[in-house]
């Protein structure tokens, strides 16, 4: 799969964005306050959606870890986490550059800001107890954290969102209200982050499984096989 | 139900023995509650202020504590197996949750009830009245603080780490509670009853966090606690 990535996946990746960024900047059409400021919402709202994405897939690997003991649940539970994290680091740092131009100011206490912001701190202490635990221990601290952060994000979404009433109202699914072309480019962006997210997920937890596998073998000749 | 309170009761009675753990984490929000209305300082005499002052020094004392106590409730059963030993006499996980839980809260509103007077003359309130309901407030607080507690604590003492790696993975967790919490006790300083349709929200709020957290909690916790 490694080669099959290598060979076909990542000269088609590069092609496809090399195609999106044409789009972003020659095909959307420059916005009318913003100006080339609001090209950067392409890649923020692409990877803010990505990282959700990513925590809503170990959310569910979680429960599939409880349900069926099975390790690709924890594998692919992991590399989702790592994977959402790097989104959303991208969403963290983009926002403030984005900002700075359009509202005059590095950081708000924005509903959005501060979800992603709690979002990316969950897990991080998720790969912390990660990195301190071993065997089976960790698989189900893993899984109950995925799940338990995983419901805690839509609860702290809409307490935030309460909590300050002001923030601009998007109006349903984002992009909707956005110029045809300006759409088109935008949901190419997040098809092609959604489409990165899958092989790095893959490449991951092949990772992962490869890991364990390693030490298994280190245990099992360290002490003989008894295992 | 009778497993439930005689491990509270074990609990309570191992505390009350030595009496250390309440007096440490009493003296530790005392010190909490007596700094931050130190650094706030400036802002007394302004009424508002004043009450957004008491309001966010309670609740982040009750977080600090929250956060010394449950650790050390579950490492007291962590210490020489003792989880396996309660398993071994047939108490199911999920009561012993509860019980943890429910001795978590304890602790917690019985410091509460030591802080909540010495916040009321530091940062100078002005009505005794409203403790009924704010009692009320604090205590889904308490119930959302050791819910989330307890299960994390499973999580952190079993990974090694004391306070500082529970930190890490609660407060993001408690971000709701805190909120909510705040904000209707704001309100009920202010207005002295749970009027206005925003308090009663924040109370909903509570309320569900509660609910959601205690039940799948008492649900994963059978698998954090295995050896």
């Amino acid at each position: 799969m490694k080669a099959l990535f290598r060979s076909v996946g990542i000269p088609i990746l590069s092609i496809l964005f090399a195609l999106d960024i044409w789009m972003i900047f020659f095909y959307a059409p420059m916005e009318k306050e913003l100006q080339a400021s609001q090209k950067i919402f392409y890649f923020h709202v692409a990877a803010a959606m990505t990282a959700f994405l990513a925590f809503t897939v170990a959310f569910v690997c979680g429960i599939g870890w409880y349900v069926r003991k099975r390790e690709v649940w924890d594998d692919v539970q992991v590399a989702s986490v790592e994977v959402g994290l790097v989104f959303s680091a991208i969403v963290l740092a983009t926002g403030p550059i984005w900002a700075r131009t359009a509202w005059n100011t590095w950081w708000t206490w924005d509903p959005r800001l501060v979800t992603m912001t709690i979002l990316f701190l969950c897990y991080v202490g998720y790969l912390v107890v990660r990195a301190s635990l071993s065997g089976d221990a960790r698989k189900n601290a893993c899984a109950a954290m995925a799940i338990l952060f995983g419901i805690n994000i839509p609860i702290t979404w809409l307490s935030i969102q309460w909590w300050r009433t002001i923030h601009p109202d998007i109006g349903g699914l984002p992009g909707t209200r956005l110029e045809p072309k300006m759409r088109i480019a935008f949901w190419f962006s997040v098809l092609l982050f959604i489409l990165l997210f899958i092989p790095l997920v893959a490449i991951r937890s092949r990772m992962e499984r490869a890991a364990k596998a390693l030490r298994a073998l280190h245990r099992e000749r360290l002490f003989g096989g008894t295992e | 139900m009778r497993d439930l309170l005689t491990l509270v009761a074990k609990d309570l009675r191992l505390q009350a023995k030595t009496g250390e753990l309440l007096a440490s984490i009493f003296i530790y929000s005392l010190l909490v509650v007596l700094i931050l209305s130190l650094a706030s300082a400036p802002v007394h005499g302004n009424m508002r202020e004043g009450i957004h002052v008491i309001a966010s020094t309670l609740w982040v004392a009750l977080a600090f504590a929250g956060v010394v106590g449950a650790t050390r409730v579950i490492e007291i059963e962590r210490r020489d197996d003792c989880l396996k030993s309660l398993r071994l006499a047939g108490v199911s996980p999920s009561i012993l949750y509860l019980a943890k839980t429910t001795t978590n809260a304890i602790l917690l509103a019985g410091i509460q009830f030591l802080t909540v007077p010495v916040t009321f003359v530091f940062d100078d309130a002005t009505t005794f009245a409203i403790v009924p309901r704010l009692a009320f407030v604090l205590f889904l607080g308490i119930a959302g603080f050791s819910a989330v507690g307890t299960v994390m604590a499973a999580i952190s003492t079993r990974a090694g780490g004391r306070e500082s790696l529970l930190s890490i993975l609660i407060l993001p967790l408690l971000v709701p509670v805190l909120l909510g919490g705040i904000e209707a006790t704001k309100t009920l300083l202010a207005e002295g009853a749970f009027l206005n349709p925003n308090s009663i929200f924040w109370l909903k709020l509570l309320v569900v966090y509660d609910i959601v957290f205690l039940a799948v909690a008492s649900l994963v916790f059978e698998y954090l606690i295995e050896e």
